[in-house]
């Protein structure tokens, strides 16, 4: 019985809404649109976020981040122009550039690892100094042979347990180095598809093959993209399933097409299997135990190559650890303009702070500073620079003995970018959606006023029968809640429709695309709590002043009026 | 029952900076069971008085004692609401029922505010209803039923609560003479089954018959008509009739 009084008044109020139908439904209209507005674009934001994420990040962990060495400049001002001078090709312009950052060794690994905050190191391995292309058929192209230029990853198997379901194959074997008598680029004639057929079955058989885990995203952008185009019938869709175990003739060497007759040398190769696939693989590649990189330089050059890696794989401890880890390993110069820009000072002035020149700020900033100046003098700058901004000069100047002068790119950065451009965006959305709610409220103060105006004998009457100031409040405030209510139910609606009929439109339309996902939209709980709170919200707050205004109506008043 | 006790009631309304003394401190006892008619000009406070009575507007000055309740003019607004529900009921000349209702749903209006089962709730309107001569009426609306059938529906949703004080402010003033009279007649059944105190306000010389007692408001004040003046009445009532003005 307790809540008698209350249900039977909010019938009282849902009866006097219903009788005045087109005013309801213009009142709903403001609401509706909103509410399915907002229900919309979260949703799509939080789909494109999730596919984001997905395509970047995929299934790896928010502690890790890959670390590479700074990028090294070239004393000459267009290093694109001074290639073609020289006559470095366009495909050795990359081996070139990676050949400019630094090499890291076991020490660097076991250096990094000491680190506090570091819970593993590995160190990768890339087969920069040997060009690679894969070539032939596999999974059914038996028309289609490619040849396409590739980069070989050394993964140990530790850093692909839990992406990868099967690694028992994924194990160094000394029996699969090189084929002494590769197959050339072009299979000119069905002679040699027979031999290279011939050849994989033997290396497949006799166990010689080298296993190797290929990216998802490759799989994945293959699928989408050169597969889903019409006119090449031959490429068909490949499955995960149906990928493993394939075997695939890997090339090593330098192609007519790519590269100066003077750094030709006979061409090898060999014969991989497909073992796994992984979304750690980078798209370009595809990664094999460490162990074969070392065996392929030494044959590839005839002569033993210092044993390097070119990038590692750091795990922090915790994700608490991520940033302070990072920032240990980038150079001291961009820590330092890190911090002068996040205090908004110029060069000119940190250089007047500092009693430097712009020009010595620059070189520190750069990063260069170890390449042109001794390390009594880099101290002294990174000192002076240091002090002029108030952060720790032992520091920075510790850190630059460290000389880690690396490039990071961490996953939690790239989430939290992610996030925060997210979450602008919802922000901007929310504004214009409560814009559109603002505008509707003020339509629903204005009928709601009304209303009260007209209903002021029944509020009179309900007054001289016993009903008190607040149960005259609460009906008009209950009003108020069922405009929100209903138009918020029916934007849901709305909105739910409309995300079904964007995605089946844009799936029509976009069939074709790479990276298309499954669904555009993501609606979550919290969106659609959201979204209904603020439909009910603003139509409550412009109940507010009607329901006082009710409420303080003077029955005597109110009556004679009748 | 209710009896009634207005001490030195004061009602001023000021408009366009002018002062109306509307009730200029009257004083009344109105015995609970009586039926008091209420006579006077427009705007001598009539509709003021009934108003101050049934707590819908606040007194200036004075007091309303009613039996049982206490002064009227001293209890707190939450009280009043409850007075309003349980002590009186409301008769008004325009029946003030709400359209999209049922006489039924009308009648239920007053039972919102009152705690009881929905059970007992229905007992109470479909008794109300069938006091008034409505209960073949009970669903129909205000816009399928006849002038006088409506004012029976508001007279049930006075007494649906079993009020003690009636208050009728020209219930037969938008009534033709013969439905004027069986509403009269209803209201002085009730007055007299139930034993509730009525006053009722009117225009209307021909309806002082039913009354047990007839006063005027004039000129801020209360005039108690003694049966002379009341016989004075009837017998201009009466004359008025032979020569055709009424």
């Amino acid at each position: 019985m307790r809540f008698a009084l209350q249900k039977n008044l909010a019938l009282m109020a849902l009866r006097d809404l219903v009788s005045k139908k087109v005013r309801l439904v213009l009142n709903l209209l403001g609401i509706v649109i909103g509410v399915s507005a907002l229900l919309f674009l979260l949703s799509l934001t939080e789909g494109m976020r999730k596919t984001i994420l997905r395509e970047l990040v995929g299934s790896i962990p928010v502690t890790e981040m890959t670390a590479t060495p700074a990028e090294k400049d070239l004393p000459v001002p267009d290093l694109g122009r001074t290639m073609k001078m020289i006559g470095v090709q366009r495909g050795e312009s990359l081996v070139l550039r990676q050949q400019l950052r630094g090499d890291m060794t076991d020490e660097t690994v076991r250096r990094v690892e000491a680190l506090p905050g570091v819970r593993r190191v590995y160190g990768v391995r890339t087969l920069k100094r040997v060009p690679t292309s894969v070539q032939g058929w596999f999974f059914g192209f038996e028309k289609a042979d490619f040849n396409t230029e590739t980069v070989v990853f050394g993964y140990p198997r530790e850093l692909l347990e839990g992406d990868v379901e099967d690694l028992s194959d994924y194990a160094f074997r000394p029996t699969a180095a090189f084929d002494t008598h590769p197959f050339h680029t072009k299979f000119s004639t069905d002679v040699d598809r027979a031999l290279l057929m011939t050849r994989m079955d033997l290396a497949d058989a006799e166990g010689s093959y080298v296993p190797a885990v290929l990216s998802r995203q490759l799989l994945k952008a293959y699928n989408l993209s050169f597969a889903a185009t019409e006119g090449l019938e031959a490429l068909q869709r490949v499955s995960e399933k149906s990928l493993i175990g394939q075997l695939i003739y890997v090339r090593f060497g330098r192609s007519e097409d790519f590269y100066t007759e003077q750094h030709k040398v006979e061409p090898l190769g060999t014969v991989i299997k497909v073992v796994g696939l992984s979304d750690r693989v980078p798209m370009l590649g595809f990664a094999v135990p460490p162990e074969y990189l070392g065996l392929w330089e030494d044959a590839y050059f005839k002569a033993p190559q210092p044993s390097v890696y070119q990038q590692l794989i750091v795990q922090a401890r915790s994700v608490a650890d991520v940033e302070p880890v990072r920032q240990a390993l980038l150079p001291v110069g961009t820590r330092l303009r890190a911090l002068r820009e996040a205090r908004k000072l110029s060069i000119k002035e940190t250089a007047a702070a500092a009693g430097l020149t712009p020009q010595e700020i620059e070189a520190v900033e750069s990063g260069p500073i170890r390449s042109t100046m001794n390390d009594k003098e880099a101290h002294r700058l990174i000192r002076a620079y240091a002090s002029a901004l108030g952060a720790g000069a032992a520091q920075m100047a510790a850190a630059y003995d460290r000389g880690f002068d690396m490039e990071v790119v961490s996953k939690k950065e790239t989430i939290d970018k992610i996030n925060s451009v997210t979450t602008f965006v919802r922000f901007a959305f929310v504004l214009v959606v409560a814009i559109i709610l603002g505008i509707t409220a003020v339509g629903i103060l204005n009928v709601l006023t009304m209303s009260v105006y007209e209903e002021r004998v029944d509020i009179g009457i309900l007054r001289s029968v016993g009903a008190r100031k607040g149960h005259v409040r609460f009906i008009y405030l209950l009003k108020a809640f069922l405009i929100g209510l209903i138009g918020s139910l029916a934007g849901l609606a709305l909105g739910w429709l409309a995300m079904v009929g964007a995605d089946a439109l844009a799936h029509a339309l976009l069939r074709r695309m790479a990276y298309a996902p499954e669904t555009f939209f993501i609606a979550e709980w919290r969106f659609v709590a959201l979204s209904m709170a603020m439909g009910i919200g603003f139509a409550m707050l412009a109940g507010i002043s009607p329901a006082n205004h009710a409420a303080r109506l003077r029955p005597s008043a109110v009556l004679r009026s009748a | 029952m209710a009896g009634i006790k207005l001490t030195n009631l004061t009602k001023t309304y000021v408009k366009d900076d002018e002062r109306i003394d509307v009730l200029g401190g009257i004083d009344l006892d109105i015995p609970s069971g009586s039926f008091v008619m209420v006579l006077g000009e427009s705007g001598s406070g009539k509709t003021t008085l009934l108003n101050l009575l049934g707590a819908l507007d606040v007194a200036d000055a004075g007091s309303i004692e009613v039996g049982g309740v206490g002064d009227v003019c001293r209890i707190s607004d939450r009280a009043l609401s409850d007075y309003r529900n349980a002590v009186v009921g409301h008769i008004f000349q325009t029946f003030n029922l709400k359209g999209i209702y049922t006489a039924f749903e009308n009648v239920r209006i007053p039972l919102l505010f009152t705690p009881i089962a929905p059970g007992e709730a229905r007992q109470r309107i479909t008794a109300a209803l069938e006091a008034v001569g409505l209960a073949d009426r009970m669903f129909f609306r205000p816009i399928q039923l006849s002038e006088g059938q409506c004012q029976r529906v508001a007279i049930a949703r006075a007494i649906v609560n079993d009020p003690k004080v009636l208050l009728a402010d020209e219930p037969t003033g938008n009534l033709d003479p013969k439905t004027a009279r069986h509403i009269m007649d209803l209201l002085v059944r009730l007055n007299k089954e139930r034993g509730i105190t009525l006053i009722m306000v009117t225009h209307d010389m021909t309806l002082l018959d039913y009354a047990d007692r007839v006063v005027t408001l004039e000129h801020g004040g209360i005039r108690e008509n003694t049966p002379e003046d009341v016989a004075a009445i009837r017998r201009g009532i009466a004359a008025l009739r032979g020569a055709g003005g009424l």
